[in-house]
């Protein structure tokens, strides 16, 4: 994924494996295999996590995410696209381009 | 007279092989076998270790056993957290044995067990237990044996076992009543070397029985201690410092005993799980220091001034 193009909601999400995932106490933990970095998803991204266990185009997951935690979806959308840059740059996630 | 019925780490261990630092489990008999959790057999492996034709590698993991080769003290096989089988070498001195049963082995069988064993010493204040981790020499055995000495008994050195209760707490189990010393640590405590014997291949390495000062029941977990002394020359005071979050998480990973012997068994995650766990629900800090001065009873004092706070508020 560049970072100058920005996502749009037909771009498909999906985890990368050799990540070790638990929870402390209500927060989503992690600790990649490959590099042995550590890191705190918080409990929405634990969810996001969650939902990521099947490929999701951007436009689902925010989708679900905004009626969960009832928030405007283009606000939703923003704070989504944010944090799925931030696991892409750690090489947590892939995403690929849609049509 | 053998085999033996021990009692280590909250399981029951019946032994071949003699293990006279552990606690006898007094008038046991043979039809008590159901309530022995682990056996410890003496027999030729080396048929099993060719079969297993692992080339070069000393530790091999496979089927929920671990098979491991020490050159010239002999072969050990731990079996679905239940039977430690050991081929001594012919010749092979019987205390360096005993070190790979009482530790490696034995840390083996409670990860098997789902018991999380810490590299560390852990000592009983008003009914709760404090743990102190750390790499070997940073000082774990030194400051339990300066808090037994303050009147707060020790549950384990060397090895924490931990498992967890109905209600969810972390509990420390008791290890034995042996605490290994360094030299200097006798010194600092006005002991002398000749009054022990030396724990083998670390000769200037104490065993020190302390029948006297060994708490004999699990205590719940209220907080974990890494000790991290500086090296500088220049006396630095004893600090105390609260460390959060992800960093727990890699502390406890890093200060278990023998990890590298976790992920080869396929156990990375269920330790991951544990410590993440573990983190939620205790207290963790880091005491630094640094100078060449014998610091134990300063720092006996800090632990228990902070205890007796009551900065730590239970569950």
């Amino acid at each position: 994924m560049t970072t100058t193009k920005p996502m749009n909601g037909e771009d498909r999400v999906m985890r990368k494996e050799g990540n070790l995932v638990s929870d402390m106490g209500g927060e989503k933990v992690m600790m990649s295999i490959h590099t042995g970095k550590y890191y705190n998803l918080g409990s929405t991204g634990g969810r996001i996590w969650d939902l990521l266990s099947e490929e999701q185009t951007l436009a689902e997951l925010v989708e679900v995410l905004a009626s969960e935690y009832d928030i405007e979806p283009a606000v939703c959308q923003d704070q989504v696209v944010q944090f799925l840059e931030h696991l892409t740059q750690e090489g947590l996630i892939e995403v690929t381009r849609g049509e | 007279m053998l085999p033996v019925q021990y009692e280590a780490y909250g399981l029951r261990w019946l032994s071949q092989f003699p293990l006279p630092e552990l606690q006898i489990v007094q008038g046991s008999t043979e039809s008590d076998a159901a309530t022995v959790d682990v056996h410890i057999q003496i027999a030729d492996l080396t048929s099993r270790w060719n079969e297993w034709d692992v080339g070069k590698d000393n530790f091999v993991a496979r089927d929920g056993s671990l098979f491991f080769r020490i050159e010239d003290i002999g072969l050990f096989f731990m079996e679905q957290g239940n039977r430690i089988i050991v081929s001594p070498e012919p010749g092979a001195d019987n205390k360096k044995v005993r070190l790979f049963i009482l530790g490696t082995c034995m840390a083996v069988i409670m990860m098997q067990r789902s018991i999380l064993p810490l590299h560390g010493s852990a000592v009983v204040i008003d009914g709760w237990a404090y743990a102190f981790v750390g790499h070997s020499g940073a000082g774990k055995s030194t400051l339990s044996a300066a808090l037994a000495s303050r009147g707060y008994p020790l549950l384990t050195d060397d090895v924490v076992a931990l498992t967890w209760d109905a209600g969810g707490r972390a509990i420390v189990s008791p290890g034995y009543p042996q605490q290994k010393l360094w030299q200097p640590s006798l010194d600092g405590f006005g002991m002398k070397e000749q009054d022990y014997a030396t724990v083998h291949a670390e000769i200037t390495k104490y065993a020190i029985p302390v029948q006297h000062y060994f708490h004999d029941r699990s205590v719940p977990l209220a907080a974990v201690f890494e000790l991290d002394p500086k090296p500088e020359d220049v006396q630095i005071p004893v600090q105390l410092m609260e460390v959060a979050g992800l960093e727990r998480l890699h502390m406890l990973c890093s200060h278990t005993f023998r990890s590298g012997l976790v992920s080869r068994q396929g156990l990375a995650q269920w330790l991951f799980e544990t410590v993440s766990r573990l983190s939620a629900s205790i207290e963790v800090f880091r005491i630094t220091r640094s100078g060449p001065d014998f610091t134990a009873f300063e720092m006996a004092d800090r632990i228990i001034d902070h205890v007796r706070k009551g900065v730590y508020t239970g569950q």
